[in-house]
This record gives C-alpha cells, structure tokens and sequence, in this order.
C-alpha cells in the first residue's frame, strides 16, 4: 500500500510541477500580437543581471504597455553566451556586455532591430550616437556604462592616489591589493601601467605585462570575482573595481572607499540592451529598449543604481549626482580609457597568460 | 544498546556540531542588525514577490528531485545487492559518473541535449537534471548500508511463508529506512543549493533561489539575502525542532 | 538461536540449499530493479556524455564556434606540463580534504550511530540542516567567522591573545578550512547510515576476549564499516577533486585547479571542444578506477559469501 502511496504522491507531484511549467508560459504570445484587441497582460521576459533595472521604472512600463515584466538572472556574460549558444530560447530582451556583441552577432544569437524611427536616439550621448561596435544600432541599444579604475580605501592610505603604480609597485602594501578575477581586465591593467593599449596585440608587449603580473603576485591579496564584498569589508588598501560598484558601496556600506580613474588609463564598458533570435515578444522588447531612452527614466535609473547614464542629463535633474566623479568622470580623464575589442587571437594569447599565471 | 554516557564524544560532537553552526550563528545575527528595526530585512525580502518565487521553485523542483531520486536510487540498490550479472561492472561504474563530471559540462550537454529533443526549458528540465546526479548519491548511500545486511533475515521470512512483497514492506524497508531516508535528505540538499547545473537547463521564470542569490552576488550578499537564508534555517530548525517532539512517545 | 528457531541440523542443510539455489538463480541474472534508472542514465547521462565526446573531437572556431572538423589536437593538449600541474594541485586538494572529513567525520557518526533512536533523527537532520542555506551565503558566513575582520579575530584581539589579526582567508590556510567545513556531512551520512547497522555486541564481546581498545577499533569496528568510509570518501574526493568555488572564494582565486580551468575553457576561453577533452578525459580515467576497483571488490564479495 505504501508503494501506490509513494507512487501516487510521485505522479502528483510531477503534474504539479508540469502545469506550474505551462502557467509560466500561458501568458506568453506565440505570435506577435499588438495590444489592441487583447485583454491579457502581455509579458516581457528579462534576462540580466540582478538589481540592474530600477524597480519604479519596470512599474512605470508595465502600466504604460499593459504588460507583465519577469526576470530572469546571469551571472556572468559568458555564462549568457553560452546558454543561448547551446540553444536557451524563450528570452525577449538581453543586457549583454558591448564586448560581446560581436560573438553575438557571428554565432547568429541576436535580432537585427531593423530601422528605428524614435526621436529618443537624440537623448544619447554623442559618445553613444555611434558606438564603435554597433555605430547603426542595427542590433543593440546602449543601457550603461561604467569604467575600471582603482578603489582606494581612505582608511589604511592617506596619500593622493593617481596611478596603477598603486597597485603593481607599492611592495608596502603587501597582503593588501586586490585585483578583479578576469583576464583580459587584469592583463589589460598591467598593459595600461607599460603604457600599451589595452587591447595590445604584440606578444613581447604581453610577454612583459605577465611578467609584471607575475611580480605583483608577491603582493597580492586575492583577485576577487565580486569586488563588492572586499569593498564593503575595508580588508583592503586598494584595489581595481567597477565605478559603479564603488559608488553603491560607499553610499550603502563602507564610505571610507574612494574611486581613482588613473592617469595611465583603463577600461571604459558599455553594457547593452539586444534581443534574442527567435524572441517571442520582439516589440514588446523594442518598447522596452525605447523606454530606456527616455530623459526622465534615465535620471530615475542613475538615481536608483548609480551607474552611469548613457543618455544626456541635465544636472540640475541629477542634483549632487552630477558632481560624483566616478559616475560623470571628464572628458581629459576619459581619455586614455579603452574599450575592449573581441579579437580572439589575442584574448586566447591573454587567458593562456592566465592560466599560467595562476599555475604557479 | 549499552546506554553508558561517552563524555569525550558527547563534548567532541557538541564542539564540532558548535563549529558548524557557528558562522550561521553569525549569519543569524547579521540579518537582525543595521536596520530600523530587527524585522527590517525580513520585511524587505519578503516583499520582493521574485525572492519567493525563486524560493518556490528551488522547493519544487527540490521535492520532485528527491521522490524522483529516492525511488529510482532504492530500487537500482536493491538490484545491485544480488550479486554479480552481466554488466553489473559497467553499471555501477556509470552511477559514479555523476560525481566526477564537473557541472558545466553535465550542464550544458543537457542543454544541447534537451534543446535537440525540443524539450520546453521550465522547472520539470531542471528536475530531470537534478535526479540525474542525484540518484547517484542515494544508489550508493543505500548500497552501503545493504552490502554488509544479513540475508538470513529475508530468508528466514521466507521461509515463513511471505512473498516478496511482504518480505520487502516487512523486512527489507524498515531495515532500510535510515538509509533512505538519508539518502533523501541528501538528494534535497544537492538539489536545493545546486547553481551550474541548474543554470543551464532551467526555463523562462524559473529562477531558483541560488540562481537568484548567484546573480545579487555582484553586488555583495545583500542584507536581503542574509534574512532569506536565516529564513530558511530557522524554518527547518523549527520543523526539525517539532518533528523531534512529536516522536518523542514513539 | 534465529527467530524462535532451533539451529538444527537439517535446519542449518536447507538454508545452506536455499542460499546455493538463490545464489545461481542470480547469479547472471539481470535484476529488473535496476532497470528504472538503467534507462534514466542512459537517456540523461549517456547520451549528453556522447555530446561532449563528439565534441572533443571538433575543432574551436572562431567567437567560440564548433567547426565540425575531426581533430585530435584537443587531447594532446590535455598532457601538457601546465594541465598536468593543474590535476595535481587538485588530487592534492581532494586527498586533504578527505583524510581530514575522514578524521573528524567518524567519531561523530559513532557518536550518532550508538545514539537512541530518537536521538539519531534529530543528529542527522542537525548535520544536514545547515546545508540548506546557500553555499554562496554560506561561505561567506564563514568568511564573517574567520576574515580578518571577523568575529574570532575580534575575540581573540579583544583577549590580548593576539597583536595582529590572523590571515586565514585568501590562502591556503581559508581554502582547507572551507573545504572541509562544506564537505564534512557528505563524509558523515555515509559513516552514519554504515555505522548505524553496526552490532555494537560484537564489540563488547571482543573486550569479554580481552581486546583492548585500540585493538577492537582495527580489527572489528573498522573493517565492518568499510562500505561507509569507501562510500564517504567516493563523495568527498571526488567532488572535491572538481571544486573551485571555495578555492576561489576563500583562497583569493590565486590558484587554478582543473575545475576552474574546464569552467573557464568553455565560457572566457570559448572553447568547447578542448574543455570537452578535458572532461572526457576526467571522466574516462575516473571509469578507468572504478571499473579496476569495482571489479576487484565484486570479486572479493563473492569469495566472501563462498560462491
């Protein structure tokens, strides 16, 4: 009798779990339908990073659409590469990183948009009108942007701080450097430091950045593959993080940190909006990415998430915002700042340095 | 059982189950502090209708694992138990499998797999993934327990006459049930905190809560979170706490 | 004495017969129950598992593309002196980490094994309960306990004990502790569920022999919970073997071990057919073990029971 017990509850639990799948797919459209005749909600399936959309916002769109917007979560952008490589459909709109678009769009995985007639373009700023890997805006939208500079901790260093001499030739600062646990991020620093380009291609350029990575090792703390949780802790003197990053956590946890665009130059990232191939609400998503060029969203996004707005504001609607440097750094201090380019060659070349690196 | 206290295990026991519990003491502790109130991330995490919902489908698909598992695993056990067949080698060779391949890989050939035999991504994909490397973990915890088991009293029930039935319910299953229970037990905990796995094979709005927890990682471990995990410990804690008094008669 | 029944002589000649007829029944026979999950691996692990063997056979394209090109070039890398390097860091880790589960894990699971019955279920649901928080959240919990700025450095400072706080995140001293922290219940459940069957009498009747401890610990206590130290160092070392996460967490990500490099072959490298020859190489060396072990232990078993 326990047996048919055991079975039966088995059978249950498994036409449960199968119509918990259907609901969550009920709602979605298979075909393209415009909001004129139906009465349901339609829905917007997101997939991006947490915490990156402010939450007024999504229920500003939901009521002006009449639509339901759910969220689904990554990690990492390769870990987003290589579910939609493998074949993961049924997402509408991606937040990718700009240096991914090019995989993207070789392995087929994105929606070309077609021509976009919204006035909203304007509102990007001239960095954005013409981005250099999509200057059309054939597949993507900009969504944000942020650099990779220096945090430094106000606690433990009291002196000025300019340079990635602070982080690769401070041998005082032993056990208290951390770095970010990427690659091409971390190569590309140390390019910077030499006075290469971060995208440098020329293997003696490289040879002599691992060297210095190699050095630096002796230093070092850890490289982190969250910087928040290091900022926050203060258990550091410096260390290489995402502006945005720095800025959230000296306004929610530890403000004693401080953020430093060095003088050699970085990173500058543009994070981007793009839709899936075969997306089953393609404009839906399109309204979305429209949405996001909006003036009066933009300023509620930076003044929710503090990263920095790929649109022109006003600063009399951003306020103090305008003045923090690491979200609206200058024109002179952007301008060693480097995005990086998806050359395969050389980012093979750079995560072989990698591995060796942490072989030793 | 002799019943003759063991002071040095009970003080090592109480030492290393104190250590264990340590940084979830802490844990505890953090997600009453720094707000208004002591209540103040629980109010907060609560109501993000995502959190729960996350928290829903991690016990879902946590349940339909373990029934899944538990059955599949029990019974492969029980075969293996008779002595040597054909291909009993190659058998049990492929149940430790699991255990060695690591996630990603396991992750997304499923993928490519389950896309190819256009099988909808949602809760049921993750829990065929699940049950997968699980049924491992309970086929061989419920084999070591049934290698060194005494057929004599099997074979003394049948020789009172009772069919196999009987003698499984009444004999075998009792004799069994610490190991599958045990068994059980592990095959939610591997479910319920899986991440890679699960991230490549679940569906649209199946976000379970380590997937959710994961992607907040960027951020640091939100206050939020903290609540939520404290959540849960309390919650099971309690039930554990109940479930132990309720026996305590039998 | 069994079930009421005088051990007679022709008692004794009919269950040697039964167990013979038992015994060559099943011998070679198929036994259905496997069945079930026969099928289940078949169709969710084989055949994925077949993917990934045909894919480390293709060669990496570009932005991380599968060309469909035969190619053995992927396994010859896998012997390449810095791979090599890699594997043994992490057999290093595993071994560590399952001698120390070992030690710590078997007297709690005597301890809980000679527990009453009541006692016994509360234990093990205490053991597992902590692993139903998130790892991720768990972690770092313990990284509260033991950071620099946490709460036994604090004490310990506070005390005078100490004038400096003591580094046991972001080394190696972090990733131990770590490891084994997360690993202990996979080691205690087996030792438990094999410990708890146990015939505690037969202890007590070697020391009416005049056995002393140390002695009664080697000779009976040890070899009949075999099958539970063998099953709880199968799930120990073996996963830990692939870990990175702790490593990465609580070590300061400065190392690679080959669960850090399979992960990041397939996502930063792109490259799925030499992680896919990695993989299988795991896997088929992995088989290669067990098969050896497995064999032998089958065959043990049967001298045992004097088929």
């Amino acid at each position: 009798m326990r047996f048919q017990l055991l079975f039966g509850l088995a059978a249950c639990l498994l036409t449960l779990l199968s119509s918990c799948t259907k609901k969550e797919q009920s709602p979605s459209p298979t075909s393209d339908e415009p909001a004129v005749s139906s009465t349901a909600p339609r829905v917007l399936n997101i997939y991006s990073w947490s915490n990156y959309i402010a939450p007024q916002v999504i229920a500003q769109f939901e009521k002006a659409t009449n639509s339901k917007v759910v969220f689904n979560y990554f990690s990492s952008n390769e870990e987003l590469l290589a579910k939609l490589q493998a074949g993961a459909r049924g997402y509408d709109l991606i937040v990718p990183s700009g240096y991914l678009i090019k995989a993207l769009r070789e392995l087929d995985l994105i929606e070309p948009l077609g021509s976009l007639d919204w006035p909203e373009l304007k509102n990007l700023a001239r960095r954005f009108q013409k981005p250099v890997f999509d200057p059309k805006h054939e597949y993507t939208i900009p969504y944000s942007w942020g650099t990779t500079g220096i945090a430094v901790n106000r606690a433990r260093i009291k002196d000025k701080v300019d340079s990635w001499a602070w982080v690769f030739d401070h041998p005082e600062l032993k056990g208290q450097v951390t770095m970010l646990d990427d690659a091409p991020t971390v190569v590309g620093a140390a390019l910077k430091y030499l006075g290469y380009s971060y995208n440098e291609e020329r293997v003696e350029a490289l040879a002599k950045a691992k060297a210095l990575l190699i050095r630096q090792k002796k230093i070092l703390k850890a490289y982190t593959p969250e910087s928040q949780p290091v900022l926050a802790s203060g258990e550091f003197a410096i260390a290489q993080a995402y502006s945005g990053d720095v800025l959230q956590v000296k306004n929610r946890n530890n403000p004693n940190i401080e953020y430093v665009l060095p003088k050699e130059g970085g990173e500058v990232f543009v994070d981007l909006l793009a839709i899936p191939k075969g997306a089953p609400s393609i404009s839906l998503a399109k309204e979305f990415m429209r949405f996001t060029l909006r003036q009066d969203i933009a300023v509620s996004q930076v003044q929710h998430l503090f990263f920095s707005p790929v649109l022109n504001l006003k600063d009399a609607e951003l306020g103090a915002l305008s003045k923090e440097r690491s979200v609206f750094p200058t024109e002179g201090q952007l301008s060693k700042f480097e995005m990086i380019t998806d050359n395969p060659k050389r980012l093979e070349a750079v995560q072989q340095i990698w591995t060796e690196l942490k072989s030793m | 059982m002799a019943s003759k206290k063991r002071p040095l295990l009970l003080v090592y026991s109480v030492l290393l189950f104190s250590l264990l519990y340590l940084p979830l003491a802490i844990l505890s502790v953090t997600s009453f502090q720094g707000g208004p109130t002591y209540w103040h991330w629980y109010e907060r995490a609560f109501s993000q209708p995502e959190l729960l919902i996350s928290l829903r489908n991690s016990l879902l698909i946590g349940l339909g694992t373990t029934l899944l598992s538990t059955t599949l695993g029990t019974l492969a056990a029980l075969g293996l138990r008779r002595g040597n067949f054909t291909g009993r080698v190659a058998f049990e060779s492929l149940l430790n499998l699991p255990l060695v391949l690591p996630e990603i890989v396991m992750g997304l050939s499923m993928l490519v797999w389950f896309v190819f035999l256009n099988i909808t991504l949602g809760l049921f994909s993750v829990v065929l993934a699940h049950t997968t490397f699980t049924v491992s973990y309970v086929t061989l915890i419920i084999l070591a327990r049934l290698k060194g088991m005494d057929p004599l009293l099997e074979e003394a029930a049948a020789d009172l006459g009772a069919n196999r039935w009987r003698i499984f319910w009444k004999v075998t299953f009792p004799l069994l049930l610490p190991a599958i229970v045990s068994g059980a037990l592990l095959s939610f905990t591997l479910s319920f905190d899986d991440f890679l796995l699960t991230f490549f094979t679940a569906g649209v709005g199946s976000d379970t809560l380590p997937l959710r927890i994961y992607s907040m990682m960027r951020f640091g471990i939100s206050p939020e979170m903290n609540a939520i995990s404290a959540s849960v410990l309390f919650l099971t804690l309690a039930a554990v706490a109940i479930l132990f008094r309720l026996r305590r008669d039998s | 004495m069994l079930f009421g029944m005088p051990a007679t002589a022709s008692w004794l000649q009919r269950r040697n017969d039964m167990e013979k007829a038992l015994i060559s029944l099943s011998h070679k026979k198929f036994p259905r129950s496997i069945l079930p999950s026969l099928v289940w691996f078949v169709f969710f692990l084989v055949v994925p598992l077949g993917i990934v063997l045909i894919y480390s056979f293709l060669q990496k394209g570009n932005y991380g593309r599968i060309e469909y090109v035969f190619n053995l070039g992927n396994y010859g890398r896998v012997f390449e002196p810095i791979y090599l390097k890699i594997v043994g860091r992490s057999l290093g880790l595993a071994l560590y980490t399952t001698l120390l589960c070992l030690l710590l894990a078997y007297p709690l699971a005597y301890y809980m094994a000679r527990s009453s019955k009541k006692m016994k279920r509360l234990l093990l649901a205490l053991v597992i309960v902590p692993f139903w928080t998130n790892f991720v959240i768990r972690v770092y919990a313990l990284k509260l306990a033991i950071g620099e700025t946490g709460l036994i450095n604090r004490i310990l400072l506070e005390l005078n004990l100490i004038s400096s706080a003591l580094q046991m995140t972001d080394n190696q001293i972090g990733v131990g502790i770590g490891m084994v922290y997360n690993y202990l219940p996979f080691m205690v459940l087996p030792l438990f569920v094999s410990l708890e069957k146990f015939d505690f009498t037969l202890m007590d009747a070697a020391y009416d022999l005049g056995a002393n401890r140390l002695q009664v610990a080697l000779k009976v206590l040890f070899p009949l919970s075999l099958p539970g130290i063998v099953t709880g160092s199968l799930f120990v070392f073996v996963p830990a073997f692939g870990e990175f996460v702790i490593p990465d967490l609580l070590g300061g990500s400065q190392a690679m071990y080959i669960g850090n490099l399979i992960t990041e072959t397939f996502l930063k490298s792109r490259d799925w057919p030499f992680g896919s020859a990695l993989s299988a190489f795991l896997v088929l060396f992995a088989m290669g073990a067990f098969v050896v072990v497995l064999s032998k232990s089958v065959r043990e078993e049967e001298r045992a029971h004097g088929f």
